[in-house]
């Protein structure tokens, strides 16, 4: 009997989809791009056995076309913004719309290693192995990537309102 | 200082994903409840991770559609794949149909390749024309609707063909082009208009993509034919 060679490919969509909504900061277009990449798998010649090798070369497929879009819409250079304290920062700052408005001013370097750990939920040596890079590299990287995320928060003029107790 | 800190900063960022060593991560904790600022660092980190991980969102309803024709030729085997956006699950972002523009495997341009569509009536074939220089870069569709599809085909000289598809039985919507060519398979009425293609060649093309709605067919037959359109084709006008 012939196995489904993409059995895994249906449940990683949802993942997929939101590393590249992260990635590209666009939902249609994310879609688009998510859409793209599966019809590529589907036409692939190989295609790995193993599912975490499969995963993997999902997201290799989608982050590459994440990657020639951003290249392709000349992204303005991501702001250099001032440090911030993060040993006394105030996390009610922290919220869904600034997080979301953080994100999309952070560069894509930053974006992608937030998004494939905390949005994909990939351990830092799938991600290491997914980026070609050390564990080490993995771990730094995000802590940058974190801190620069606060500091956009931070410049935002964004604020969420206060939940009120009682 | 300066660099312990970061080295600190760096822990507690791999402490919140759980991804420090157990001696590393239990020394690190220790010193949590002693350091105010590592505290506060630290819960600001678990907020930030909670929260990006909040901002992912649902993902559309996707569906993938398995190709009509699998395994006959590695070649053949580039197949189209549709994900599709089951109308009415969209939570209002969706309007009945969608268009998927030019995205639909640019990799499949040797073979007629046709597509099925998960979410039409079984059967329900949008034929694959690349072998005779016309390029899918189109799809609406809408089940239930009349049409249950409009898929649009594109040549590189002008040439418009558009196919359409509704249950037998329902009103046909209005036909436009100057070359028409209906048929009926399955219970389905598949319309093909070209605009401005000459009389032979659209014979051919309409050939192959009827024939690529029925079950049965032979591919290399029809990607042999559809070649045939594509020798010496004039461009379209009109």
């Amino acid at each position: 009997m012939a196995r489904d060679r993409h059995a895994g490919l249906t449940p990683l969509l949802p993942r997929l989809f939101a590393f590249a909504r992260t990635m590209l900061g666009d939902a249609d277009a994310a879609r688009d791009l998510v859409q793209e990449a599966a019809a590529r798998a589907l036409a692939a010649a190989r295609v790995p056995d193993e599912a975490a090798a499969y995963r993997a070369w999902m997201f290799r497929i989608v982050r590459n076309a994440a990657l020639d879009e951003i290249r392709r819409r000349r992204e303005p250079a991501v702001v250099d913004r001032p440090p911030i304290d993060l040993w006394r920062y105030d996390e009610v700052r922290i919220a869904k719309i600034t997080v979301e408005q953080g994100l999309a001013a952070l560069g894509p370097a930053h974006r992608e290693i937030i998004s494939l750990i905390d949005i994909a939920g990939f351990s830092y040596a799938d991600a290491a192995g997914l980026l070609g890079v050390p564990v080490g590299t993995v771990m730094s990287r995000l802590a940058r990537a974190r801190e620069a995320l606060i500091a956009a928060i931070d410049a935002s003029a964004v604020r969420p309102m206060k939940s009120r107790h009682g | 200082m300066a660099d312990e800190r970061t080295s600190d900063f760096e822990k507690l960022s791999a402490l919140v994903d759980g991804e420090l060593a157990p001696a590393e991560g239990a020394a690190l904790a220790a010193r949590l409840a002693a350091d105010r600022e590592l505290g506060s660092a630290y819960a600001t980190l678990a907020q930030l991770k909670a929260t990006v991980a909040e901002t992912a969102g649902d993902c559309p309803p996707l569906t993938l559609a398995r190709p009509r024709w699998p395994g006959l030729r590695r070649r053949a085997a580039a197949l189209g794949a549709c994900l599709l956006f089951a109308a009415g699950l969209g939570a209002g972002a969706w309007r009945g149909s969608a268009w998927i523009e030019d995205r639909i495997a640019p990799s499949a341009a040797e073979g007629p390749t046709a597509i099925t569509l998960a979410s039409l009536p079984a059967g329900t074939t949008i034929p694959r024309l690349d072998s005779a220089g016309l390029k899918l870069v189109g799809l609406a569709f809408n089940p239930g609707g009349v049409p249950l599809f409009t898929a649009s085909y594109r040549g590189p000289h002008g040439c418009r063909l558009d196919l359409r598809a509704w249950r037998a039985g329902a009103d046909a919507p209005s036909a436009s082009g100057s070359s028409l060519r209906h048929w009926v398979v399955g219970g389905l009425v598949y319309e093909l208009a070209a605009h401005g293609m000459p009389d032979w060649r659209f014979r051919i093309v309409a050939d192959g993509a009827e024939e690529q709605t029925r079950i049965g067919a032979d591919p290399e037959r029809v990607e042999r034919r559809l070649r045939e359109a594509n020798r010496g084709a004039p461009p379209c006008v009109g």
